[in-house]
């Protein structure tokens, strides 16, 4: 095939296709709330790693004990399971490992109004959708996906034309 | 006047259909040829063979929509006029890059196929295209259906002309994949 039979057969999409892609866009209007939600999110997700206590997640606090246990199970996050393997990701949720740290999907989506116009980076490994990135740039839910990092602390990753908002635990 | 009224004009060999089509549709079908021609002559001109082209088309044909069609004979027009453009080495070298985007999604691309059937491949990427959200399948077809420049599609869309451009790399890399999982040979 060549670009311009390609480029005909595009010619030849539904009418209504055709016709939806013409139509004055609705922009959505600003929800207010999903600030809050996220940052709300956010505190319980804090408020749960605080209930787990000190053995989820370290920068470089750790006991030298327990900083030994993790060096030699080679493990290269400050967060791992106890047997030293990957832990697996809680119900399959979607996570990022950006710059050593865990950010995990809150569910919630960016509203920004305002957005820089390049990438703070690109998602370009990725492990089984059941198990958590361990390597900086990886997620469990594909590669290509583009990041920025937001004012609050969280990473705004763009999925299927939307940032979705990740936060570190 | 609506576009069946219109059509029923054609049909009846009334010559203000051509009046009523240029009325409605010019601007719309000039800004596609402008798109892909990147000359206000030359679209002028492909906007009067569009005139010409729907009056022989019509009757045997009864669109129900008139925008799609004539944007379809349009595209096919302009496009036609471009490969005569570089033929004769005018226009400064002036492609559509558009055009030149989708060679992306082809294995070998200016390879030529015996077999072509541009009605059928175009159901499938209306199927494909069925399957994205609305904003990326906008996108798509603002800039490989009508030929928008990225940065008009931005503003359309309101997103960043990064956004734009990424989505369109994914959405070409998705066409590709989708297309020969259907058997159509790229």
């Amino acid at each position: 095939m060549t670009e311009r039979q390609l480029f005909e057969a595009i010619g030849c999409v539904d009418d209504d296709l055709i016709l939806q892609a013409d139509a004055p866009l609705r922009r959505k209007p600003a929800v207010y709330w999903r600030p809050i939600v996220s940052v709300a999110a956010c505190a319980c997700l804090a408020i749960g790693m605080a209930g787990f206590g000190s053995k989820m997640f370290r920068c470089g606090s750790a006991a030298p004990a327990e900083t030994a246990m993790l060096e030699d199970r080679g493990l290269e996050s400050a967060y791992g399971g106890e047997d030293g393997v990957c832990a697996a990701a809680p119900d399959n949720r979607r996570a990022v490992c950006i710059d050593g740290v865990l950010y995990y999907d809150t569910g919630a989506v960016s509203d920004t109004e305002t957005r820089r116009a390049i990438f703070d980076g690109v998602i370009s490994g990725t492990t089984a959708a059941d198990e958590l990135p361990t390597e900086d740039g990886q997620s469990n839910f594909g590669t290509g996906y583009g990041y920025q990092f937001a004012a609050d602390g969280t990473v705004e990753v763009e999925i299927d034309g939307e940032y979705v908002i990740f936060a570190a635990e | 006047m609506d576009d069946q009224a219109i059509v029923a004009l054609y049909w009846a060999r009334d010559e203000q259909a051509i009046g009523e089509t240029a009325a409605k549709f010019g601007a719309y079908c000039r800004k596609i040829a402008d798109n892909i021609l990147n000359s206000a002559h030359d679209a002028e001109e492909c906007e009067n063979d569009t005139w010409l082209a729907a009056w022989n088309s019509m009757p045997d044909n009864r669109p129900a929509r008139l925008a799609p069609y004539l944007g379809r004979i349009t595209r096919n027009l302009a496009l036609d006029r471009l490969d005569g453009s570089r033929a004769q080495k005018r226009g400064g070298g002036q492609g559509c890059a558009s055009l030149d985007e989708l060679a992306e999604c082809l294995a070998a691309p200016d390879r030529v196929e015996d077999a072509f059937d541009a009605a059928e491949t175009g159901r499938l990427i209306s199927d494909f295209l069925r399957t994205l959200p609305a904003q990326t399948r906008t996108i798509f077809l603002r800039r490989y259906w009508y030929c928008d420049a990225t940065a008009d599609i931005a503003a359309r869309c309101g997103v960043t002309e990064t956004k734009v451009r990424v989505t369109l790399h994914r959405t070409r890399g998705k066409l590709a994949a989708y297309l020969q999982e259907k058997g159509v040979s790229l």
